[in-house]
């Protein structure tokens, strides 16, 4: 077998030991009636077989390097600095377990406790958890925390979440009994800050605030924070953690709570997961907060070190009374976004942030003029906007992938009304060269 | 007269009700205790629910009612100072007074000896 | 690693290598904070070629942010040296020998990883077409039918980031199946005493009700359990081997007590890794299932994460399944959108890809007899150690264990004063993680060790010394114990401070 470091010799001096014959003997407490049926048949390869078969499967997969791609929708082509990898790849990282035992896990502790500082940074808020699974669970678990700090049992939602965001909402939320009260704007890309401002009523324990939304709006939520406090109702944000060195923090904006998917800190898109699910949070929050968190303090000899802590929160002390089942952080995604943001430091981040906004608003501008196109949004944007086609996006997006180039994604299988609408994504990734590829494949496309 | 549970609860009985505290034992394995919480003035709470936690840094204690009774009073200083617990272990440092109309309950709770022994087998 | 004797493990000694250059450490620079210093920069990014556009629209709508978050500003040097530091401080299973009871801290083979970095799989955007993905969807295909011959299960979802997010699934599709049936007054869990604390947390999580059920030898109490029968139970959740690593020997009668009240039984896997080839949940009758491929199936648990869940159901029970999941028809593999009795979504987008992908190869480096041989070896193992400390300690796992067991420390805390802790903090300084301890919680004084396949019988032997070494020290120097760990990087940490006067973050006010 492979990975044993156990010989057939000294197997048999252990079973002696043990007074029994063979290793089967010690399964035989397993009635027969419980044996596996189908386990048998599964085929063992050599590392050289399973390494070409790997490839295999792989080059069957296309991905960001064929392409010149503007994909988005919460998922970006970010940059990802060399330094990870190799630190990641640091095996005392990798294959640790969670730092319970704090003499021996100072390594992790305190990358953990950087991760918590760096994010509240983001944030504009005061304190962050070690992580939650990805974007999408950490919206739920915020919600979570606002009902039970409220103690009420409906959230108000914009539409324009991820529709993703939606599903995995509904799956969290309704098995405890929340309404989730969805606010439909009449133009879908047009968002009436007044008309959402009306909806929120003592009745909500909290509204979700997207900062950009799905179709990358940028909207000054202050007067609604402002309001929704009034009526003791939380102010949730959901960001995307890169833009939040260029755009006014959800802390300065009146958050109570922002969450985000922080895979684009570093993090291979790997097809979507594993993500980096963000949590941060006011003070006040934090006896509420699901998921490990890391404090400072001494040992004997009065050594600073860091140390699990508030852990009576968590499920293997509260059990049936914790307000969370999560048990796992996302431990080595965090150290790879506390590596991107040491790398990036608050000056790299902001260029970054810059050119994101740069050249989205290029490629806006340059769409613009283009006859038949429209760029639908009607607020700031930071690097994603939607762009109204001349015809239907599905043949526009698949002519254009023919010639390497994924313009973006189609919203029509979001919204109906939106058939010839796609989202586009830019990142400091792209170079003038691609960003004008882009616009000189779409002017084949200009109504005459 | 000072009575007690087999959840390490102590009551003492009062002229105006009941006073209610955890024991020098329970104390002793939680640790340091670094949070409590306990219930609002004039909860009316039945025996065995629940009027309270108490943490230390690794375990959480639910506080259970040892009769039937209606809180009179908190103590609010273990709110700010949850270790006035451990410093004073010894002395009876309290958590909750109560009336109650249920003095038979009380009577049927482990005298100081009964709960002495109780402890030996554990 | 050296063997180290009692000897030179007594006291610390401050001129000592290791706890000098450590003393250094701790005075030195803790945090990358610490480096930081105005105006550096590791970061180098392209130069600016659109310096005509400004950002003039955020500004007038105050989203233009004025105060930089306070991130590090440090060089790339400082970064390498800060974190290999840290590495430094962490003990990882390529360091040694980790008997975490229930966690299964095996080896995470090298190839695993060099297969999650190849770009085809690493750089693919959820968003693509499923034309261009048939590579990963292959593979998931694949996996899920693996892990279907594997525990006997006819389909599994891989969608679930962690065994807790799993259980939540598994409870939805009980849920979803008593709506189905009108069983609308069902709401109570049976959970026996010894589960993990995210079984009752995920129960309350979809608003039920966990009942406990009590243990008796090591097995569940069948008549505590019958007498907790009614008609708004809705379901079992056990862990089988449990967590006294004791195999339930009436699990199948347990299950058709369950299925008598139209109940559904829920395996929690996670220690799957003591019986493969041996048992299957689906022959024993259990419905669903969850999987923690960071245990059983060797991926990396990353200091606590990412993680998968896997969960697994009967035929009767696929409808309910998180959607979407992989099917494979004549135009290759694509998305199943699921039907309407789905539970629904519970990640942003397909699941923790990186980590199924090492899960596979894992499964396809073993193969069937591989994956029997390690049930095999970790059992051996397991009742190896245990036979050999049982003169020692008090060990509460009857005979044959499955791959670990229980030592109860309740007679050693009345008679010297020495708890589960002490004795875990001393194996460190004989250079051991040390085992889960207090759990599970119907055992005193618990001390819960696991010993995966992948350790060597020297390393477990060394373990077994250090054991026995530090009963003798229980006996004659208990004081060793309560000042444990002294060789260790740090000593005790004072958590309580921790709680008491809180620091979360390096800029904490």
């Amino acid at each position: 077998m492979y990975y044993s470091p156990i010989t057939e010799s000294q197997k048999s001096d252990l079973l002696a030991f043990l007074g029994k014959e063979k290793a089967s003997d010690l399964f035989e407490d397993i009635p027969k009636s419980n044996r596996p049926t189908s386990f048998d048949g599964l085929p063992s390869l050599s590392e050289i077989d399973i390494m070409k078969s790997s490839k295999s499967f792989a080059s069957k997969n296309k991905n960001s390097d064929d392409y010149v791609s503007f994909l988005g929708g919460g998922i970006g082509d970010h940059y990802i600095p060399s330094i990870i990898k190799h630190i990641a790849g640091r095996s005392e990282f990798y294959s640790s377990y969670t730092p319970y035992q704090p003499e021996i896990s100072q390594g992790n502790l305190r990358v953990i406790f950087e991760f918590q500082t760096m994010i509240s940074e983001l944030m504009g808020l005061d304190i962050a958890n070690a992580s939650l699974y990805d974007g999408a669970s950490a919206l739920a678990e915020a919600c979570v925390v606002a009902i039970n700090a409220k103690k009420k049992f409906k959230v108000l939602v914009p539409d324009r979440i991820p529709p993703n965001y939606k599903e995995v909402l509904k799956t969290y939320l309704e098995p405890k009994g929340v309404t989730i009260d969805y606010f439909n704007s009449e133009l879908f890309y047009h968002f009436n800050v007044s008309d959402f401002k009306k909806k929120i009523s003592e009745e909500y324990a909290a509204a979700v605030l997207p900062y950009p939304d799905f179709f990358g709006n940028v909207i000054n939520f202050s007067e609604i924070t402002e309001y929704a406090a009034s009526k003791n109702v939380a102010s949730i944000f959901l960001c995307n953690p890169t833009s939040l060195a260029l755009l006014t923090s959800p802390g300065e904006l009146g958050a109570d709570i922002a969450v985000a998917e922080g895979i684009n800190l570093g993090i291979a898109n790997f097809y979507g997961g594993p993500g980096l699910g963000l949590i941060a949070a006011k003070k006040e929050y934090l006896r509420l907060l699901p998921g490990r968190i890391v404090g400072e303090t001494v040992d004997k000899e009065g050594k600073t070190g860091y140390v699990l802590t508030f852990q009576t929160r968590e499920q293997h002390i509260r059990r049936e009374k914790s307000l969370s089942n999560i048990c796992t952080n996302q431990g080595l995604m965090a150290l790879c976004a506390t590596l991107f943001l040491s790398y990036m430091g608050p000056n790299g981040l902001r260029k970054a942030a810059e050119q994101c906004y740069k050249k989205s608003e290029y490629l806006k501008n340059e769409c613009s003029k283009l006859k038949g196109f429209e760029v639908l949004n009607r607020t700031p944007t930071y690097n994603e906007f939607l762009l109204s086609l001349p015809t239907d996006a599905e043949h526009i997006l698949s002519r254009l992938k023919k010639k390497n180039i994924l313009a973006g994604l189609s919203m029509a299988p979001y919204y109906k009304s939106a058939k010839n609408v796609i989202l586009i994504s830019v990142t400091e990734m792209k170079s003038q060269i691609e960003l004008n590829l882009l616009i000189d494949a779409l002017k084949e496309f200009e109504e005459k | 007269m000072i009575k007690y549970t087999n959840d390490h609860e102590w009551v003492k009985e009062e002229s105006d009700g009941y006073t209610i505290g955890i024991s020098e034992y329970a104390i002793d394995e939680l640790g340091e205790i670094v949070f409590v919480e306990l219930p609002e003035e004039n909860a009316e709470i039945k025996k065995e629910d629940e009027f309270g936690t108490i943490e230390s840094v690794k375990t959480v204690s639910s506080l259970y009612m040892p009769i039937d009774g209606t809180i009179t009073s908190i103590n609010q200083k273990l709110i700010d100072e949850p270790s006035l617990l451990n410093d004073n272990a010894k002395d009876f440092e309290w958590l909750i007074k109560i009336k109650t109309d249920s003095k038979e309950q009380f009577n049927t709770l482990m005298s100081e000896k009964e709960y002495q022994d109780f402890l030996e087998t554990l | 690693m050296t063997t180290q004797t009692t000897e030179n493990l007594k006291k610390p000694e401050t001129n000592d290598e290791t706890v000098s250059q450590t003393n250094e450490l701790s005075k030195e620079k803790n945090l990358i904070y610490d480096y930081s210093l105005q105006g550096k920069s590791a970061c180098r990014l392209p130069s600016d070629f659109l310096p005509q556009i400004n950002f003039n629209s955020l500004e007038k709508n105050g989203l233009l942010r004025t105060e930089k978050p306070r991130l590090p500003e440090v060089s790339e040097i400082e970064i390498v040296r800060h974190y290999t530091k840290l590495s430094k401080l962490n003990y990882g299973i390529d360091d040694g020998f980790y008997p975490l009871g229930s966690c299964t801290m095996k080896y995470n083979p090298k190839i695993n990883e060099d297969v999650a970095s190849i770009d085809g799989f690493k750089n693919a955007h959820p968003h693509q077409d499923e034309s261009d993905c048939q590579g990963t969807l292959a593979l998931l295909y694949d996996l899920e039918k693996s892990l279907c011959k594997i525990f006997g299960f006819s389909a599994f979802s891989l969608q679930p980031s962690a065994g807790a997010q799993g259980e939540y699934v598994g409870l939805l599709i009980m849920k979803a199946y008593h709506k189905n049936n009108k069983n609308l007054n069902k709401n109570v869990i049976l959970i026996p005493d010894s589960a993990h604390g995210t079984n009752p947390a995920s129960v309350t999580g979809v608003g039920w009700k966990a009942v406990n059920v009590k243990t008796i030898d090591g097995q569940m109490d069948l008549d505590d359990l019958k007498s907790k029968l009614n008609d708004d139970v809705a379901g079992l959740m056990i862990t089988n081997p449990n967590t006294l690593g004791v195999y339930d020997k009436n699990i199948a009668t347990i299950t058709k007590l369950i299925h008598d009240v139209d109940g559904l039984v829920y395996w929690d896997g996670a220690n799957a890794n003591a019986i493969m080839g041996y048992a299957s949940p689906a022959v024993s009758g259990f419905d669903i299932c969850h999987l923690n491929l960071h245990k059983t199936f060797s991926t990396p648990h990353g200091g606590g994460g990412p993680g998968a869940g896997p969960v697994g159901v009967v035929e009767s029970l696929i409808k309910y399944l998180p959607a979407p999941r992989v099917i494979r028809d004549k135009n290759g593999y694509r998305y199943d959108k699921g039907t309407k009795d789905s539970v629904g979504r519970v990640h942003g987008f397909f699941g923790n890809i990186g980590i199924l992908v090492r899960a596979y190869t894992y499964i396809r480096s073993l193969g069937s007899e591989g994956l029997k041989e390690v049930s095999e070896n970790t059992v051996l193992l397991a009742n190896y150690m245990k036979k050999k400390l049982e003169p020692h300690y008090d060990i509460v796992t009857p005979s044959p264990c499955k791959h670990e067991f229980i030592i109860s420390l309740k007679r050693e805390k009345k008679e010297y004063g020495i708890r589960a802790l002490d004795v875990a903090k001393r194996l460190m300084d004989y250079g051991f993680h040390p085992p889960t301890i207090y759990f599970p919680l119907i055992v005193p004084e618990a001390l819960m060790i696991e010993t995966p396949e992948s350790e060597p019988v020297a390393e477990i032997d060394k373990f077994i010394e250090a054991m026995i070494k530090i009963k003798e020290e229980i006996i004659s120097e208990p004081n060793l114990l309560h000042e444990a760990p002294i060789k260790a990087p740090y000593r005790r940490f004072d958590e309580a401070r921790a709680v008491k006067q809180p620091k979360l973050t390096y800029f904490w006010t």
